[in-house]
């Protein structure tokens, strides 16, 4: 996928988390969200930091299942100093609780998993895995839990095996 | 395709009808609004076992 040249929106800087940047856009209407430099977010596993293209499957994996809006803006910077601009819907609200986050992933007939990496939750049905599904990480609104920035993969067998998944 | 599989896109449906019903709807935020919200997710991402700081993450990047 070739991404289109983009510049940083006004409004940089407003907060930072662990994978991006995120601020409002001038509409209020959207939240814009940069990755650190050099980086692509985070992955189930034990290597944990995400590449380009992972990163980029994990926003359309995150649209496809929850239909969260994320957009893909464009890429500022190259090599060391990339990020990749998105912005998604901004969703009022507050984090959901662990138990509502909880009811909403057994209600898509995902089944918990702990493992040596991390909590996730794993649909054998479809090979569709799903971790970082915490509080801080998706907004429950008037319309039901909106999981905005959970990690989305589909995993390869070799993974789930290291994580004794399946 | 199988029952399983079936029951998963019914419930895909339903979150793409849910997202847009929201977004019908939806309003700008508010600067106190937003402000007030983004404190929410902040001590919320603090709680996390995930939000490491700067040094953390690059170490465990070569570790």
């Amino acid at each position: 996928m070739e991404l289109k040249p983009a510049s940083l929106p006004p409004g940089f800087g407003q907060t930072r988390g662990s994978e991006h940047e995120v601020w409002l856009s001038a509409d209020k209407l959207r939240v814009i969200k940069a990755t650190h430099p050099g980086e692509f977010g985070r992955k189930f596993g034990p290597d944990r930091f995400a590449t380009l293209d992972e990163y980029l499957q994990r926003i359309r994996l995150l649209n496809e299942e929850f239909a969260v809006g994320w957009q893909i803006e464009g890429v500022c910077g190259d090599g060391r100093s990339q990020r990749i601009i998105t912005s998604q819907p901004a969703y009022h609200g507050k984090p959901p609780t662990l138990a509502e986050i909880r009811l909403f992933m057994l209600e898509r007939s995902f089944v918990f998993h702990r493992n040596r990496f991390g909590d996730a939750w794993f649909r054998k049905e479809d090979g569709v895995l799903v971790s970082d599904a915490e509080p801080k990480n998706a907004v429950a609104t008037a319309n039901g839990i909106m999981p905005f920035d959970f990690i989305i993969v589909r995993p390869k067998q070799e993974l789930l095996n290291a994580a004794q998944i399946g | 395709m199988s029952a399983g599989l079936a029951s998963i896109e019914e419930r895909r449906a339903a979150d793409r009808q849910r997202v847009a019903e929201y977004l019908k709807n939806q309003c700008p935020f508010t600067d106190e609004e937003w402000a007030a919200q983004l404190r929410l997710f902040e001590t919320a991402g603090r709680d996390t076992a995930s939000a490491l700081p700067f040094w953390k993450r690059w170490f465990s990047r070569w570790n």
